[in-house]
């Protein structure tokens, strides 16, 4: 298993990808490394925003709510 | 032994999520030109660990939203926004209107000795015409013993009530009194995810998600024009699904300078189909200010029943958000920490959309860790 998805991530990734041990993880542990950043509240707000202006749904966060959005 | 210890300490820093207590406040102030939407959104959220292997989060935002809505109507029926005709005054404006919504999520993690973790959530929604119930579920796995790679399967359901004031123009309504009448919708996201951590400064991720949804779809605050001389309510079809592929990359450049992109496709059985390509620069400038900035772009086709006119179409809407448009938004970003526990952030945004709308939004908020 671990061989498969070794390669399933080398074709995915150009072949480009090294093993990464857990004490080499310190800048990927950053905040600013973080999906949306250090607010998720803020984030949350991006996506109702563009989710009552635009038509597209999903692909966001899972469980993002709804609305009536006149 | 030591190794294992090492790879929880690092794969709990880098989910980062449950590393810390805090409690946050949030404060949106969005508004449009041309005097139309306006929100301000106070928001609140609370994330607390319990133990190691147990994250509890829970968010709510008040929406005070006022203004008015584009659509068509006939304005010798005393412009009400449900006027109909048929008449010679059949105009295109504004509609005003003032809504209160309240919505709050809970989710749950949970990890295993693995360190793989289930998060379950719970969240509502409502306003005075609007209703909505959600519940999620979504399972992470990682797949290598140092944690470089990780698979996760999410899924979510929605179920939304939706009320149409005034009943005596829409042809969706059953009723002929005139009344208001609840209309109903429902529908599910499914959504499927593998990250990989590319070296010591990069990780990317790809995922595929698929929804349907069906039921009442239409917004009962928008209207079409038929025949040149009748306003009705728009009538979409009450059924969509939907699919898509989103790509995400993050990339330190160096010790202070941070890059992240992701690209969305989208396709519906409207026959819209969308990309949304998201990009933002941060750079911290010191250990207690961080700035940022980023701009994103997004192009959609319009649904195939989608037009400024119809005569005797079954499905036909005006409404603007399922046109044919690209929008941008220029994104700025400013955090400060006071100190190791309270910081403060300030965002402000232009979004820009080819139809005309164009709406700045602000956000500001304090973060405290305990």
């Amino acid at each position: 298993m671990r061989y498969i998805t070794m390669l399933a991530a080398a074709l995915l990734f150009g072949g480009c990808v090294s093993e990464v041990q857990p004490w080499e993880k310190a800048t990927l542990a950053k905040e600013s490394m973080k999906e949306g950043g250090a607010n998720p509240l803020v984030k949350k707000y991006e996506e109702h925003i563009y989710y009552s202006k635009e038509a597209t749904k999903g692909g966001g966060s899972i469980g993002a709510g709804g609305c009536g959005c006149n | 032994m030591q190794l294992r210890k090492l790879s929880l300490i690092a794969s709990l820093l880098v989910a980062g999520a449950h590393a810390d207590d805090y409690v946050a406040l949030e404060y949106l102030q969005y508004n449009e030109n041309d005097s139309r939407v306006s929100v301000s959104a106070p928001s609140l959220e609370i994330n607390k660990d319990f133990g190691a292997d147990y994250t509890l989060n829970a968010s709510f935002v008040l929406d005070s939203v006022s203004g008015a809505s584009p659509t068509y109507y006939d304005a010798t029926s005393g412009a009400s926004a449900h006027a109909k005709g048929p008449s010679g005054d059949i105009r295109y404006g504004n509609v005003t209107f003032d809504e209160q919504r309240a919505a709050g999520n809970v989710n749950l993690t949970t990890r295993f000795a693995n360190r793989d973790e289930l998060k379950a959530g719970i969240g509502y929604s409502t306003e005075s015409d609007f209703y909505s119930y959600e519940g999620s579920l979504s399972y992470m796995h990682y797949l290598d013993d140092s944690h470089n790679q990780s698979i996760s399967l999410g899924g979510s359901y929605q179920s939304n009530e939706v009320l149409i004031k005034d009943c005596s123009y829409n042809t969706a309504c059953d009723a002929s009194s005139g009344a208001s009448q609840k209309m109903t919708n429902d529908g599910y996201q499914l959504q499927l995810s593998f990250s990989q951590v590319i070296d010591t400064t990069s990780v990317a991720d790809i995922g595929v998600f698929y929804g349907s949804e069906s039921g009442y779809l239409s917004s009962p605050y928008h209207n079409i024009v038929r025949n040149a001389n009748t306003v009705v309510a728009e009538l979409k079809p009450d059924a969509r699904d939907n699919y898509g592929v989103k790509l995400g990359y993050k990339k330190a450049l160096g010790e202070s300078l941070f890059a992240h992109a992701s690209y969305k496709y989208y396709s519906d059985d409207w026959g819209i189909n969308s990309h949304t390509i998201d990009t933002k620069l941060l750079y911290e400038v010191n250990d207690d200010l961080t700035l940022g900035g980023g701009v994103r772009y997004y192009m959609q086709s319009e649904a195939d029943f989608y037009a400024k006119a119809f005569t005797t179409e079954k499905f036909a809407s005006s409404d603007e958000r399922v046109s044919d448009f690209n929008a941008l938004t220029y994104k700025a970003e400013l955090e400060y920490k006071f100190s190791d526990d309270l910081s403060y952030n300030l965002g402000a945004n232009l979004y820009d959309q080819s139809t005309g709308l164009q709406a700045t939004f602000f956000t500001t908020g304090l973060k405290y860790k305990f």
